[in-house]
């Protein structure tokens, strides 16, 4: 059988079908239970709906980067796979990273892999390696969060300083896309494109401050704001795309 | 659910944190597993064969470039997200991408504090849902790809759609940053100064996650340094 009939079957549907499957399962089941904890520890049920909705809101844009990932994976690992792996443990630069370290181990190229077995090869490696953060989860979550609890109940400063993490990791995040070009695309004829993520960056901030601010007036502001940030974002790089010549 | 702390080695915990331990690893343990499937049917039943040697390169670039990442993130992400959205999000991906801002953003509207238990209720709740769309939405793409990828690709939007995560962490850095002004700054202006002396390749090599580790020492140094200043101003007054 070639390699990508066997990716398209429908065996392989049903197998990745199964830990979709499971997948939705623990979403489902916690939170059904965190619902249930939030009415017994006093959170209002409107509260506790209005959440769902938002995060829903907030969502669908970011996973759409996912599908385009999806669409671009499929004519090469098949799309059952890739629906798996992009539901399943990894983000979205590793998978295609994966795939492509496993394919030239195999010495071939993505596009082609050529038979079955360097298609194991690429299912393998892009399950595998990012087992690590699975691993580390299922052995240590439960006495890391045993040891946060009781430092919290002691030590009123690590509230704080979950904080002050986050910030850490946010800046490490967000900076390398404001220095993209390094500011110096503008002048660079060739590069110009390269700004592209540090419109972006601005502009879901200033629209997620000026929702802030208006937030005191209307709740939509509050509610939807990371939504119209992110929509703000593209809309601002398709109008820059357009004007900076290519 | 009762929210008592049940007497046993695990007082700390309250009846639904053990449940959620449980039904967590469980899950997780068993969509793991389960990811394997495709491969198992593929060598049982289709005669497919598996290049041990290849794997293993490949494993081993791979865990070069990622391994790093999964010993840290979990540590680093987990007293952000709670115990119930760290087992979703672990298990379905793409945590700093989708599952943290969501949260985030979540957790600021309704204004509840990372930490706390209805924060952690909030992170759950969010994390679950973000998981949910974003599955249902890869599988409608799956369905719909010939209308998807077209729209997608088109050279007028897609430099709109590749910068969708550098729009989110500009708009959650200004949640956070307004929420702690003045210790804010400060990995965001380190950060800064550095690529620019350095410049942004330097994260993209796998310093990346290092550079986050020391950013969390000196920002959480810097927040005990200033409520620590502000207790002593407090306290001379």
């Amino acid at each position: 059988m070639d390699y990508l009939n066997l990716a398209n079957s429908p065996a392989i549907f049903f197998a990745c079908l199964i830990p979709v499957g499971i997948i939705v399962f623990q979403a489902v089941k916690l939170i059904a239970m965190s619902y249930k904890q939030g009415l017994s520890i006093g959170m209002k049920r409107e509260d506790l709906n209005k959440c769902i909705r938002t995060a829903a809101s907030i969502s669908i844009l970011p996973a759409l980067s996912l599908v385009t990932l999806m669409i671009a994976l499929a004519p090469s690992i098949g799309v059952f796979f890739s629906w798996l792996r992009l539901s399943n443990i990894g983000a979205g630069a590793y998978e295609t990273l994966a795939a492509g370290i496993a394919a030239s181990a195999a010495g071939v190229e993505l596009s082609s892999l050529g038979n079955a077995t360097n298609l194991m090869t690429v299912y393998i490696t892009m399950n595998l390696g990012m087992i690590v953060g699975t691993i580390v989860v299922l052995v240590s979550l439960k006495s890391y969060d045993k040891t946060l609890r009781k430092q919290r109940k002691s030590n009123p400063f690590l509230l704080v300083a979950t904080s002050a993490m986050f910030l850490g990791i946010l800046a490490r995040l967000t900076m390398p896309y404001v220095l993209n070009g390094r500011w110096l695309a503008p002048f660079r004829m060739e590069n110009q494109r390269m700004i592209l993520p540090f419109f972006a960056v601005i502009t879901g901030a200033l629209v997620m401050a000026i929702c802030q601010l208006a937030s005191k007036k209307a709740k939509i502001f509050q509610d939807f704001s990371l939504t119209f940030s992110i929509i703000g974002g593209i809309v601002v790089c398709i109008v820059a795309s357009v004007l900076l010549p290519r | 659910m009762s929210n008592d702390p049940k007497p046993n080695k695990d007082s700390v915990f309250t009846e639904y944190d053990l449940k959620v331990h449980r039904i967590g690893r469980w899950t997780m343990l068993l969509a793991t597993l389960a990811s394997f499937l495709p491969i198992a049917i593929s060598v049982l039943f289709f005669g497919a064969e598996i290049d041990l040697k290849a794997v293993g390169m490949a494993f081993t670039g791979v865990f070069m470039m990622f391994g790093i990442n999964g010993f840290i993130e979990p540590f680093a992400f987990a007293p952000i997200l709670g115990a119930g959205a760290t087992y979703i999000a672990f298990t379905t991906g793409n945590v700093s991408q989708t599952k943290v801002p969501c949260v985030v953003s979540s957790q600021k509207i309704m204004g509840v504090e990372m930490g706390t238990p209805e924060g952690d209720v909030v992170a759950t709740l969010a994390t679950g849902v973000c998981s949910l769309v974003t599955t249902l939405e890869v599988a409608i793409g799956m369905i719909f790809v010939n209308v998807i990828y077209g729209f997608l690709q088109s050279p007028l939007v897609k430099p709109g759609f590749d910068n969708i995560l550098p729009a989110v962490l500009g708009a959650v850095s200004v949640l956070f940053i307004s929420k702690m002004p003045k210790v804010g700054f400060v990995p965001y202006a380190l950060y800064g100064v550095f690529l620019f002396i350095m410049g942004k390749s330097f994260d993209e090599r796998s310093y990346g996650i290092y550079c986050m580790l020391v950013l969390i020492v000196i920002t959480v140094g810097f927040a005990y340094f200033m409520r620590k200043r502000s207790a002593e101003k407090a306290k001379s007054q």
